[in-house]
């Protein structure tokens, strides 16, 4: 089942078109949770539940809609009402705070992250004119091991409106370090990153079957991976980037600040934080 | 399940919804939430601490560093034992770094004006449907979801759908580098985003009609945006001399750091006073550390940028005068660069096949009634029009055929017209009315019904037969790479026909007359110049847009292919699309020169596979969509002539009259500027032994220093400072471009360098200076252990006569560092009239230094006899043969 955490906010809007194209490709019940906070009136949420039932209706989805009582906060009244395990995917998105500063630090989507008891993707949607459906995706990898596995439960999700992937290896060194790094140095990581990358591709070519989208990787040695995610993005034209958010993400760092801040601020394209058990 | 996938498949009366939006336009409250979700519609990318950082980068150079260790010792030594003027130098060399660091964020800072310039393709206000009511409103605050009013002469400020149309034509040159117009439409399109008809990009400019579209992405992440998220995101490459110079600075470092802590300890173990461990701290910096040298750089690099001015060759970063020559691959567009951009008509050729420009009557025949069918005015400065009835007037003009009458004698006009690909119209020519049309010969093949064979008397049925061959005529002279253009003709019979009939029922049953051949021709220069990159070693890659048959044509012009296995010499855009950058890799590697029908945005690809192939990358580029790539490639060439703003300025080097063959003029300077780089900073380098090794001697033994840091900054920052000038000014070596280019991993400070300059010359230099030194000092009474005062005049005349030694010797080196294997003595020596004057300033320098009054004071010298100075004299000739007696050993080496 795909679970839609939704707010009724205009991101929630865009969002939703995601969340029932990923209850479309797998066939599944689309589970709209509302919780009642008073930030949208009940009317406003009427309508906008009202619009979204229409939209799965013309995807041919089933729409479950539960507008929840807030308990102790809007968190907590999703936790209790999200059943843990691997079975559901909950879908949520990011909510603008503090003038434009931060998009996820100190938001549900983000202690939805963290829990760590159900897969979790927090979109933020900047082309609503894609309608949730990016034909072009970059996934960015830091090399970690299982970095894979954990991306194939939401890549998969987006695999039927594919029409070319991109992957993209970094390696990060330092500022200092970058302008003095040998030739044999960047040769070595690229080969690395080659490796590591062909083998992904070829896990993601046999798990996708018949399904025809072209696929291509770079491997970047940069001083700021943000920086090299956004350029990627903008020079690949990609729809969408999806990234993996690991628990050192979150935090902050002196001068660049939080690195998925960054990434969601700067974003040319759609974004889709995710996290799997 | 919908197969709806994006906005642009959407019909014009679902985008509102979901959009979430309305045909009378946003409320306010609406607009409020959208900008806090997307934020403001700029293509600027804010970063407050982009700045400061740029700063604390150049801070963080190891010559910087170093220079503000050394000061620091210096302010250390003034706080222990102050009135020895160590304060002022520690003021100078705290001076000498920061100016370095201050210089090279100027720099950086100037060269990001990309972003003005592309904001100038965003209009500053907008007219939107808000709450009902249409309004004008800053661009910046127009958010997705809002209703856009555009017009005549509106310039885009975001992407919309569009949801009504009337008449809208829109030039999307700024996004694809083609300045064609595009037809707008608001019914649904499939297919991809980028490409549809019914969306108005940001950036774009309106040509005609008006019409309504609906806001769904703004700021960076319209097509636009991107663009100019990239010319501002993409960091470029460091250039080959700044890793080197980076590599250099990093050796240094470490030779003057493991000195001064093998020494320190040394002297804080054998029991030396804090004083002297200190001096010598500061003295190792100082003498490593070629303080002169990153000034002499810039001065050489700007002298360069000033020659190569002088080859149409504009040089923005300094860095870039370097990079030019170091290039392993230029990436050059096609039309303006290895062609002059000028249509001629090259060959005329009837439908049977005869050559046209053999027989006069046919020629002119054909051409005069090709002007028949042409817009095209005659001015001061020639034919204006489109560029195609340009070429025609022209070759009617140097046939000496009166345009003006025949022009006149045009009674209507049909314009050309893109669809139809085809223009016309009605004269009087040779006693009869004809309705003349050219085109397209797939445009007019349907249309005939007559050919005319031979010389135009007499014509034959247009039966599939007479098509097909006219057609095979045709295609030959397609295949030569010129662009063929059809004419035909019909006569009028009837006195009004031609007033009253549309062009569609006057163009049946034309007669076809005969082929135009049209081409750009290659520049007479372009061939030579692709010739000297292939003995330099560096491949010569063309991107055009052109058909694949052009740019394989004017690529054999340019000898760029040799007409063997060309097919796999090029490469098409759509073919560029779908493979992997590995696969282009692969194809690259396999010999690919061309790549056709490319639009600019590939570009940033090849860029991206040649770099992954660890290629220096020079890459040319006029328009907008081509600013990501000049700032990608390793050294970016926008044109001078016909380029935009935006790529002039992302690019580092601009090319006055967008020849190819000043490209490469500038990179035989680049490599020049190299070579001369590398002479002197072997020549600084030497003197850093004689500066030393005294201090190495005053550490380990109980003898006086024999130069003070004071002195060895005369040296650095005085006296050596013209001399590496005039190396730098070196004229090139022919044989430079028949080297291939250095590899990415050639250095500029290799260990051969080191010892020769350390350890051969600089020891020689040290001995000869270190032994005048104690000769004067035992000629006056010194003995083994005695320490002496500063101010002892006997101390002054020995570490004057050290220093005057070492400068004149310096002169040996200049003259030696000249060639590699030839002596340097050779009538380019009185050429060269900076070398001259650094010989002058040395020879003056080292006698003022001895002599005169106010220099003593300054640097803590005395005078000595003649005779020990004539003996500093005997240095020059020493150094200078011992080191071609070198050269000789070397030569004879090589030869076995």
């Amino acid at each position: 089942m795909i679970i839609l955490a939704y707010d009724g906010s205009l991101n929630g809007d865009w969002v939703s078109r995601y969340a029932i194209r990923f209850a479309a490709h797998t066939g599944s019940v689309l589970s709209v949770l509302t919780v009642r906070d008073g930030s949208v009136t009940n009317e406003q949420m009427v309508g906008k539940l009202r619009r979204l039932e229409y939209e799965c209706r013309a995807m041919g989805v089933e729409a479950v809609t539960d507008i929840l009582p807030e308990e102790r906060d809007v968190c907590s009244t999703l936790m209790n009402h999200i059943p843990s395990g691997t079975g559901n995917i909950v879908v949520c998105g990011t909510r603008v705070r503090s003038r434009q500063q931060r998009f996820l630090s100190g938001t549900v989507s983000e202690k939805l992250l963290r829990t760590g008891l159900f897969p979790v993707m927090a979109l933020r949607v900047v082309q609503p004119g894609l309608l949730g459906a990016p034909r072009d995706l970059l996934l960015p990898f830091s090399g970690q091991p299982g970095c894979f596995e954990e991306a194939w439960t939401f890549f998969r999700l987006l695999l039927p409106d594919l029409d070319r992937l991109f992957l993209l290896r970094w390696f990060e060194v330092s500022a200092i370090r970058l302008p003095n790094l040998s030739m044999a140095r960047r040769d070595a990581m690229r080969q690395i990153g080659e490796r590591y990358l062909a083998e992904i591709g070829e896990e993601i070519i046999r798990r996708s079957g018949d399904s025809m989208f072209r696929l291509d990787w770079r491997i970047g040695v940069c001083d700021d991976w943000v920086n090299e995610v956004l350029v990627q993005a903008s020079r690949l034209k990609v729809g969408m980037v999806m990234l993996s958010a690991s628990e050192g993400l979150f935090d902050h760092r002196f001068l660049h600040g939080n690195d998925l801040e960054r990434l969601l601020r700067g974003t040319p394209c759609d974004v889709g934080i995710y996290r799997s058990l | 399940m919908s197969d709806l996938r994006q906005i642009h498949q959407l019909a014009p009366e679902d985008v509102f919804g979901y959009l979430v939006s309305r045909s009378e336009g946003l409320r306010p409250y609406e607009v409020e939430e959208r900008i806090r979700e997307v934020g403001p519609n700029s293509v600027e990318v804010r970063d407050p601490w982009k700045w400061p950082r740029t700063l604390l980068r150049q801070f963080t150079n190891f010559f910087t560093i170093l220079l503000f260790l050394s000061s620091a010792v210096c302010f250390l030594a003034d706080s222990i034992k102050p009135g020895e003027s160590m304060v002022v130098l520690g003021w100078a060399l705290g001076g000498v770094a920061l100016l370095n660091a201050l210089f090279s964020f100027i720099q950086e800072y100037r060269a990001e004006r990309a972003m003005q310039a592309l904001q100038q393709f965003l209009p500053q206000r907008v007219q939107v449907v808000r709450n009902g009511v249409v309004c004008r409103i800053l661009s910046e605050e127009l958010v997705p979801g809002d209703v856009l009013v555009i017009g005549e002469g509106d310039r885009v400020p975001a992407d919309a759908r569009l949801v009504e149309c009337e008449d809208l034509v829109a030039n999307n040159a700024p996004l694809t580098g083609e300045s064609k117009p595009v037809n707008l439409t608001e019914c649904s399109m499939e297919g991809r985003l980028i490409e549809s008809r019914n969306i108005v990009f940001a950036g774009c400019a309106i040509l005609k009609g008006q019409g309504l579209g609906v806001v769904f992405a703004t700021g960076i992440r319209t097509e636009f945006g991107k663009v100019a998220h990239l010319s501002q995101a993409i960091h470029r490459n460091l250039s080959s001399l700044e890793r080197e110079t980076a590599h250099m600075v990093r050796v240094l470092a470490v030779i003057a750091v493991a000195m001064v802590v093998a020494f320190f300890a040394y002297g804080v173990v054998s029991g030396r006073s804090l004083w002297v461990n200190l001096v010598f701290m500061m003295g190792i910096i100082v003498a490593n550390v070629p303080e002169g040298l990153l000034p002499t750089f810039t001065l050489s690099l700007a002298m360069g940028s000033l020659r190569m001015a002088r080859k149409n060759v504009l040089v923005k970063g300094l860095s870039a005068v370097e990079g030019l020559g170091a290039v392993h691959v230029i990436c050059t567009d096609k039309t303006g660069t290895l062609t002059c951009n000028e249509l001629r008509i090259t060959n005329i050729t009837t439908p049977d096949g005869v050559d046209g420009t053999r027989d006069a009557a046919v020629h002119r025949r054909l051409l005069g009634l090709a002007l028949g069918a042409c817009s095209v005015r005659a001015t001061d400065e020639g034919f204006s029009g489109d560029p195609l009835d340009v070429a025609v007037a022209r070759a009617c003009h140097e046939l000496e055929m009166d345009v003006a009458e025949v022009r006149g004698a045009v009674e209507r006009a049909f314009a050309f017209d893109a669809g139809k690909r085809r223009s016309a119209g009605i004269m009087a020519w040779g006693g009869q009315r004809v309705f003349v049309v050219k085109g397209a010969w797939e445009a007019l093949r349907p249309l005939l019904s007559r050919v005319e064979m031979g010389n135009g008397g007499r014509s034959v049925a247009a039966d599939v037969q007479v098509l097909d061959m006219a057609e095979a005529n045709m295609r030959l002279m397609a295949a030569a790479g010129l662009r063929v253009i059809a004419v035909a003709w019909r006569e009028i019979e009837e006195e009004n026909e031609a007033a009253d009939l549309p062009c569609e029922v006057l163009e049946q049953g034309l007669v076809l007359s005969g082929f135009l051949g049209i081409e750009d021709p290659v520049r007479p220069e372009a061939p030579a110049a692709v010739g000297i990159c292939s003995e330099a070693g560096i491949d010569v890659i063309m991107i055009t847009g052109d058909h694949p048959d052009t740019a394989l044509a004017v690529a054999r012009k340019c000898a760029i292919v040799s007409g063997v296995d060309d097919e796999v010499r090029i490469l098409t855009g759509d073919v560029l699309e779908k493979i992997t950058e590995r696969d282009l890799i692969a194809r690259l590697e396999g010999g690919l020169r061309i790549f056709a029908r490319t639009t600019p945005e590939q570009k940033m690809k090849i860029v991206a596979a040649l770099q992954s192939m660890d290629k220096l990358v020079a890459m040319t580029g006029d328009g907008v969509n081509d600013a990501p790539a000049l700032k990608a490639a390793d050294v970016g060439i926008a044109m001078g002539r016909s380029g935009t703003d935006v790529a002039r300025a992302s690019a580092q080097i601009i090319l006055l009259d967008d020849n190819f063959a000043s490209i490469v003029a500038g990179v035989a300077e680049g490599r020049t500027v190299f070579a001369n780089i590398k002479k002197f900073t072997n020549y600084v380098l030497v003197s850093n032994g004689p500066e030393i090794l005294p201090y190495l001697i005053y550490i380990l033994l109980p003898v006086p220093l024999a130069l003070t840091v004071i002195q060895i900054l005369s040296i650095d920052l005085g006296t050596d400072i013209i001399p590496s000038m005039a190396l730098g000014q070196e004229p090139p070596d022919p044989e430079e471009m028949r080297k291939p280019p250095r590899r990415r991993e050639q250095r500029l400070l290799t260990p051969a360098l080191i010892c020769h300059s350390y350890l051969f010359l600089g020891l020689l230099e040290a001995a000869w200076s270190l032994g005048l030194f104690f000769l004067v000092l035992v000629q006056g009474g010194w003995h083994y252990g005695q320490d002496l005062a500063m101010s002892d005049p006997l101390y002054r005349s020995a570490t004057g006569i050290a220093l005057a030694t070492i400068l004149l010797m310096q002169i040996g080196n200049l003259i030696g560092r000249r060639f590699e294997r030839r002596s340097g003595l050779d009538f380019g020596v009185l050429r060269n009239r900076l070398l001259l004057g650094g010989i002058f300033v040395q020879i003056l320098f080292s006698w003022a230094l001895l002599y005169t009054a106010p220099m003593q004071r300054v640097l803590g010298t005395g005078p000595v006899s003649w005779r020990i100075y004539a003996l500093a004299w005997v240095g020059i000739p020493l150094i200078f043969g011992l080191d071609y007696l070198r050269k000789r050993l070397l030569i004879i080496r090589e030869k076995h």
